[in-house]
């Protein structure tokens, strides 16, 4: 008994000793962003000689942060919940009825998994389109950057959900539409959740497509905001650091929140063996 | 023709360091009435991140307020704005007012099409608070499209810490390059990092190489041009060979830090105040800055870098320079903010929201904020040898490729290829260039 | 039954049109540019086909070009082996070693949320060598003849490398572990036990197998994402010091900002060839797997 005690011991020992390798980068942050510019260019440990509560009301104000919030709120919410959703039909489909049309359009899609996104051509059919500068387009471009990933998880959860029940429903009346949102959708409830965390913050991480897709500072997500802080001649690296917070906040509170549904969503979807 | 042209130019800017509001005429630029013309409309303005900071915020807020108009300022990180600025004027979705990093050739080799996509300033009053050597940068196949209003201090000179010298007994700044390596010499025994060089950046090391352009052109008269008639290499070139090898040797010899290579600027400022450091490339204003920023009774002061024997000044008709794009729906107001930005009142008003400006280089009567070090070092100059800008605005193309030479300058520190390996990339690099606007001297 | 009946065709409409529209269409024209001169001049000059002179260039430029594609095969070998290995460990550890486990897989997680110009201001600073917060750790337990130039030293870069990358990514691959171990049945646990088969006879004979799916996704994620790789090196080396850490993508995006757009594009379409090849590889694997 005491060799399993000093055993896990032993394996708690090794867990916290990674936590502090992944954690001080971020007490890093934490720190100095409570220091003054001059003493945060130093970049270490050290608790702050004055504490500089200021930098954070400074940032939010300099960096015009609320609307770069509101934006970026926005764009991960709305992308996500219609590229899940879309997938979501899409991979029902594709994995319910297994034509051979249907499994070359499944293969298709997942082509785009190993596809680089094409900035500058993509700008250019954004101008065809008419959708240069809007939120929509924006939102447009996320949605369907995530479809490959969101239907390859989607694809292989649909197949555990028995087809028997699909028959039953329809024997009990329910149409084609209603089946599906009715009866399958609420099943795929945790994969759907999977997808859509993961999904939300690379959404909310990624600035480069607002960046190209837009030439207007108002519709710029949070994430760009740091830049103001940072530049050839002098950086703030006390705001720097304040703007780093303030903006991984909200994906680390989706995080906690949604984290059991990660792993739930693939226990019995696409990594089963 | 066009060197003497050039060569006039650059003497006249560098004169215009010493002779600060004495010779400037004084032109005085009035902001268009307000009758109420533009209420309500909105004025975007795209911009890299340092080229406007936060200067123009007064301002740009008493334009909205005297005209009713909103400003939308896009302030883009320094390494996306390249392409962003270029995808956007490509395609015709470009804010009403962009910046560029603007030199005499930028306009063809950046813009590459002005006719297209700036609105034709020619003719305007404000041209002429530009001093005549800014104008250059401004001015394409004779018409007026750019707006440069930037600072004449010395930039990216040696900046040391003269109470440090002054304790290791070091009598008088270095002048020549054995000058150079016995002061280093000396910092470096008393286990300070002689010249601190923050290669990690990867756009500041190169300067040391670029600055002295005066030397190369006198060392080989008319290289300049023949470098923009394709009749000379970078390949080859003695000179810079031999400035390459002393700046290998002064890495070798660790002079610049134990690892220099991966070291950033970030802590620059503290370096200095905790006399890590004697002395770096920096602009005058820094100076100001280290007293304002850093808790250090140390006085500092400047010299020319004095790799290659330099004792040229490094004068630079370059700076970020606005423009209207011609696609824009609010052309008055476009003009209206050109005007507006030229009154004395907001010339002012930029140059005290500056914190790191010591002078605006404008042909109108403001209050300049000149420092002692500026006017102490700007004495010491040999007024002969200011005639030559430096190398990579001298020089077409050169610019556009200073992050390449900068990885190819310490792939050569690192021993992986040879110092004319780094010059026949850049001569490479800029038939690239020249290819890519169609140049007629490259083909 | 009919299943076009039960399983509307229609649903599929929407997500294929945005796919085409906004996300291949873009990729397949960057491939059309890669054979013409597309330049900053084009506005004016107008666009000219050049047939294979981009990809012609590419191979016959004294840059040194290929070095950058196998840097990117390298990388994406070395990558992979030091991020799945010990995931695989860590979620085993967590999985069957200790209970009580949630904090940890919470905190693993962590890195892989934060942006990557973030991580590049971070690591820069930690790996500084004078006042580096890892090479004064170093020094203060005593292992102070173990520091290095991090970022700047030919022989330790690329480690410097692949240790932030690992260091960002293991949490993920990890998550997708303890997904595939928790879908296996614990009977065959039992049943190994009773056996009397040890830590590695199980691992070989029950856990690999059981999570051939997890491990799969691991590698196609794992895989593309290798090929693709920019940000981490762009943000940390910028493809240095010197070319030491050059890739395809971080020279795709020189060439970009220079205005040879279409040399650019035709280096985007050798990295879309290589990764499609092997993206054919895998799916074909997963395809035939499927049918076992």
């Amino acid at each position: 008994m005491a060799k399993k005690k000093l055993k896990r011991l032993a394996l708690h020992a090794i867990c916290i000793a990674l936590c502090v390798i992944i954690l001080t980068p971020f007490l890093l942050v934490l720190v100095n962003s409570f220091k003054t510019k001059n003493e945060a260019a130093r970049m270490n440990l050290s608790l702050p000689t004055t504490w500089v509560f200021s930098n954070y009301a400074e940032v939010i104000d300099k960096a015009n942060l609320v609307n770069g919030f509101l934006n970026s709120m926005l764009y991960a919410m709305v992308a996500t919940i219609a590229g899940v959703l879309l997938s979501a039909m899409g991979s029902y489909v594709l994995s319910r009825n297994r034509t051979r049309f249907n499994n070359l359009i499944y293969y298709f899609l997942i082509c785009g998994l190993f596809f680089p996104v094409n900035y500058v051509t993509l700008v250019r059919v954004f101008n065809w389109l008419n959708l240069t500068n809007t939120r929509i387009g924006i939102i447009l471009v996320f949605t369907s950057a995530m479809i490959p990933f969101c239907v390859f998880t989607i694809y292989s959860f649909v197949e555990t959900i028995p087809k028997d029940l699909d028959e039953a429903a329809v024997i009990d009346g329910a149409k084609s539409t209603g089946l599906f949102f009715h009866v399958i959708l609420p099943l795929l409830r945790p994969t759907l959740m999977t997808c859509f965390i993961l999904q939300f913050m690379s959404v909310w991480n990624d600035f480069l497509t607002p960046l190209y897709m837009s030439s207007k500072g108002k519709l710029f997500p949070m994430t760009m905001s740091v830049y103001q802080f940072f530049g050839k001649n002098s950086s703030y690296w006390n705001f720097v650091f304040a703007d780093i917070m303030l903006t991984i906040l909200p994906v680390l509170a989706v995080y906690a929140i949604g984290q059991r549904h990660i792993i739930g969503g693939m226990t019995t979807g696409s990594v089963k063996g | 023709m066009k060197r003497i042209a050039t060569l006039v130019i650059c003497i006249a800017l560098a004169l215009s360091l010493f002779c600060v509001s004495a010779s400037a005429e004084n032109v005085v630029i009035e902001a268009v009435p307000n009758e109420g013309q533009f209420a309500g409309e909105e004025l975007s303005i795209l911009v890299s991140t340092g080229w406007m900071d936060n200067r123009y915020d007064p301002t740009i807020e008493r334009f909205e307020e005297t005209y009713d108009v909103s400003v939308d300022l896009q302030v883009i990180p320094a390494d996306q704005y390249q392409d962003i600025l270029q995808s956007n004027l490509a395609n015709g979705t470009c804010p009403d007012i962009f910046w560029i990093q603007s030199n005499p050739f930028a306009i063809g080799t950046q813009i590459v099409n002005p006719e297209e996509y700036c609105i034709d300033f020619t003719g305007e009053a404000w041209q002429a608070i530009m001093p005549e050597a800014r104008q250059t940068s401004c001015v394409y196949d004779g018409k007026l499209y750019g707006l440069q209003l930037w600072h004449n201090s010395p930039e990216y000179v040696m900046v040391y810490n003269k109470t440090l010298f002054d304790e290791l007994g070091i009598e008088a700044v270095p002048t020549t390059y054995e000058e150079l390596k016995a002061v280093c010499a000396t910092i470096a025994e008393a286990g300070i990092t002689p010249w601190f060089v923050p290669g990690a950046d990867g756009w500041q090391h190169q300067l040391a190489f670029f600055q002295i352009g005066g030397v190369y052109e006198e060392t080989n008269p008319g290289l300049y041009e023949a470098l923009n008639n394709n009749t000379a290499t970078f390949a080859g070139n003695e000179k810079m060979l031999e400035v390459l090898g002393q700046f290998k040797e002064l890495s070798d010899l660790g002079y610049f830090g134990e690892d220099w290579i991966g070291t950033d600027s970030t802590n620059m400022v503290n370096e200095y105040a905790d006399r890590n450091i004697a002395f770096a490339m920096a602009n005058s204003s820094y100076i100001k800055q280290l007293q304002e920023e850093a808790a250090t009774g140390d006085e500092y002061g400047m010299f020319l870098i004095p790799l290659g024997d330099n004792d040229w000044f490094p004068t630079n008709p370059a700076g970020p320079t606005m423009f209207g794009f011609k696609g824009t729906e609010h052309e008055d107001l476009v003009r209206a903010f050109f005007q507006f930005v030229c009154t004395p009142e907001s010339l002012q008003e930029i140059l005290d929201n500056s914190p790191n400006y010591t002078n605006l280089d404008v042909n109108v009567e403001i209050d300049q904020h000149w420092l002692p070090e500026e006017e102490e070092f700007m004495a010491t100059v040999n007024p002969d040898k200011m005639g030559v800008s430096v190398l990579q605005t001298g020089t077409k193309y050169t610019n556009d490729y200073w992050m390449q030479f900068g990885q190819d300058l310490i792939a050569y520190c690192q021993g992986t290829i040879e110092a004319n390996d780094v010059l026949a990339n850049m001569d490479q690099n800029r038939a690239d260039g020249a290819s890519v606007v169609g140049d007629p001297n490259w083909q | 039954m009919n299943k076009r009946k039960i399983y509307p065709q229609w649903f599929l409409l929407l997500p294929l049109i945005l796919y085409v529209v906004f996300f291949l269409f873009p990729s397949l024209l960057g491939v059309f540019y890669s054979f013409t001169d597309w330049g900053r001049n084009t506005a004016r000059e107008g666009l000219h086909f050049v047939g294979l002179q981009n990809y012609i260039d590419i191979f016959t430029s004294n840059k040194n070009y290929a070095a950058g594609i196998l840097n990117t095969l390298k990388f994406t070998l070395i990558s992979n082996v030091v991020k799945i290995i010990p995931a695989l460990f860590i979620a085993i550890l967590l999985y069957e070693g200790l209970k009580k486990t949630g904090i940890y897989r919470t905190i693993f997680y962590l890195p892989s949320i934060i942006p990557f110009v973030i991580i590049g201001i971070l690591f820069r600073s930690i790996f500084n060598f004078n006042n580096g917060l890892l090479n004064a750790a170093l020094e203060g337990i005593g292992l102070g003849a173990f520091k290095q130039k991090w970022l700047s030293d030919l022989g330790v870069v690329w480690k410097s490398i692949y240790g932030v990358d690992a260091w960002r990514g293991i949490g993920y691959v990890m998550t997708i572990f303890l997904a595939g171990l928790s879908a296996i049945d614990k009977t065959y646990y039992e049943a190994a036990r009773v056996d009397g088969a040890g830590f590695w006879q199980r691992l070989w004979h029950v856990t690999l197998p059981m999570m051939r799916g997890a491990i799969m996704i691991n590698l196609v994620f794992g895989i593309t994402y290798g090929l693709k790789v920019f940000d981490i090196i762009y943000v940390l080396t910028n493809g240095g010091p010197g070319h030491a850490t050059e890739v395809m993508t971080t020279y795709t995006f020189q060439l970009y900002s220079s205005g040879q757009y279409g040399l650019s594009t035709a280096f985007n379409t050798l990295l879309l060839l290589l990764t499609a090849v092997v993206g054919v590889l895998i799916v074909r694997t997963m395809s035939r797997n499927e049918e076992v």
